[in-house]
């Protein structure tokens, strides 16, 4: 319980903050100098991803460990979704937050990491209510909107917030009992809803 | 009594929270209008780099700086120990330089050095948490120590600067605003 609150913090610091993807310690130090909170440590930004297609995984960990040095900020790096070898990877390298990422291609099709059993803090993309909540259940201490990535095209990443804010919103007014059964429909626990 | 607590970026919302709790009002300073009207100033934790560039580019840095010499009471966590600190190890930015120490950013570490712990203060013990912390490596002689972690200083004052290398904000323990309410009546 501890260590979720000390990862949530960091994710608390990062509010009102600007994330930027940087691809090499020059942009690392770029986006540093430009008042970024942090960097998302990648080989190639998401728009690359999608156009070379492909098999997308965890970035080159000495890239990743080049841009830790160049900055004081704090960095990030994406895994695959599922993939927990690529996240003990990260953790041991050091990294400030790990992205659970839909941008990469997903290693499992039915499972997140069950990222309670690390010390490093997660963050992860969610379309609605439920799906951040399953997140938050599995440990992640942020979440993000999934948006469409690499298109430059926001308006799902808005579309998402917007749903995540008015289902909680709209739960909030029911009765208990409504917001019982939601939460067992959604593979919730309800004290984790409440 | 109005407590500010500067908004450009970090964790204002949790300082709000513990205010709440207390019971005393507050608002969120963007602009130097706000800052007519506070009686005392919360710098919250965040990133020093992007807080200091946009109270430069604000001119809200500068006008601190002067309420400040005036006899505001101001209080900074994590980041704004930093940005209050006459010193920064290594880095060139944005500072106020408010109270007589030095301090070296991210010092315990990087997130997965990041703790929580109980510290003992000169008025109690307190729960806190330290989150990619920056230490105060050292003091001038009119700097009073208020608080300790085994042999680092982590709560210092002077005048009417409060530091904290800490978080309370995160942990909810309101005794350390308590005292810096108690610096401005």
């Amino acid at each position: 319980m501890k260590r979720i609150r000390v990862n949530r913090g960091l994710a608390k610091m990062l509010k009102g903050g600007c994330i930027m993807d940087v691809t090499n310690e020059k942009q690392a130090k770029i986006a540093e100098k430009s008042g970024a909170v942090a960097v998302m440590a990648l080989e190639r930004i998401p728009a690359d991803i999608r156009k070379d297609g492909g098999i997308a995984r965890m970035s080159d960990p000495s890239l990743i460990k080049k841009i830790m040095k160049e900055v004081s900020i704090p960095v990030m790096a994406k895994v695959r979704i599922g993939h927990f070898a690529e996240a003990q990877i990260l953790e041991e390298i050091g990294v400030d937050f790990i992205d659970e990422s839909e941008v990469l291609t997903p290693a499992d099709n039915e499972f997140h990491i069950n990222k309670i059993k690390f010390k490093t803090p997660f963050v992860c993309g969610a379309v609605d209510l439920g799906q951040a909540l399953r997140r938050i259940n599995e440990g992640a201490s942020m979440i993000r909107t999934k948006g469409e990535a690499g298109t430059g095209n926001i308006i799902e990443a808005v579309k998402h917030i917007r749903t995540i804010n008015s289902e909680l919103q709209k739960l909030k007014e029911k009765e208990i009992d409504i917001q019982e059964n939601w939460a067992r429909k959604e593979k919730i626990p309800f004290s984790l809803l409440k | 009594m109005i407590i500010g607590i500067l908004a450009l970026q970090g964790d204002f919302a949790e300082h709000k929270e513990i205010l709440d709790k207390l019971k005393v009002e507050s608002i969120l300073v963007k602009t130097k209008e706000d800052l007519e009207k506070i009686n005392g100033l919360i710098i919250p934790g965040g990133e020093s780099t992007a807080i200091g560039l946009l109270l430069e580019k604000t001119g809200l840095g500068k006008q601190i700086i002067s309420k400040a010499k005036k006899g505001l009471v101001i209080f900074g966590t994590c980041a704004g120990a930093i940005l209050l600190s006459k010193k920064v190890l290594g880095k060139k930015e944005f500072s106020f330089a408010l109270i007589d120490t030095v301090i070296e950013r991210n010092s315990f570490g990087r997130q997965n050095d990041s703790f929580e712990e109980k510290i003992k203060t000169s008025f109690g013990e307190i729960s806190v948490s330290f989150i990619r912390a920056p230490k105060i490596k050292s003091i001038g002689k009119k700097v009073q120590v208020l608080g300790k972690l085994k042999n680092e200083i982590v709560i210092a004052k002077q005048k009417n600067i409060l530091i904290a290398t800490c978080h309370p904000e995160i942990t909810l323990d309101t005794k350390l605003h308590e005292y810096f309410l108690k610096m401005i009546r």
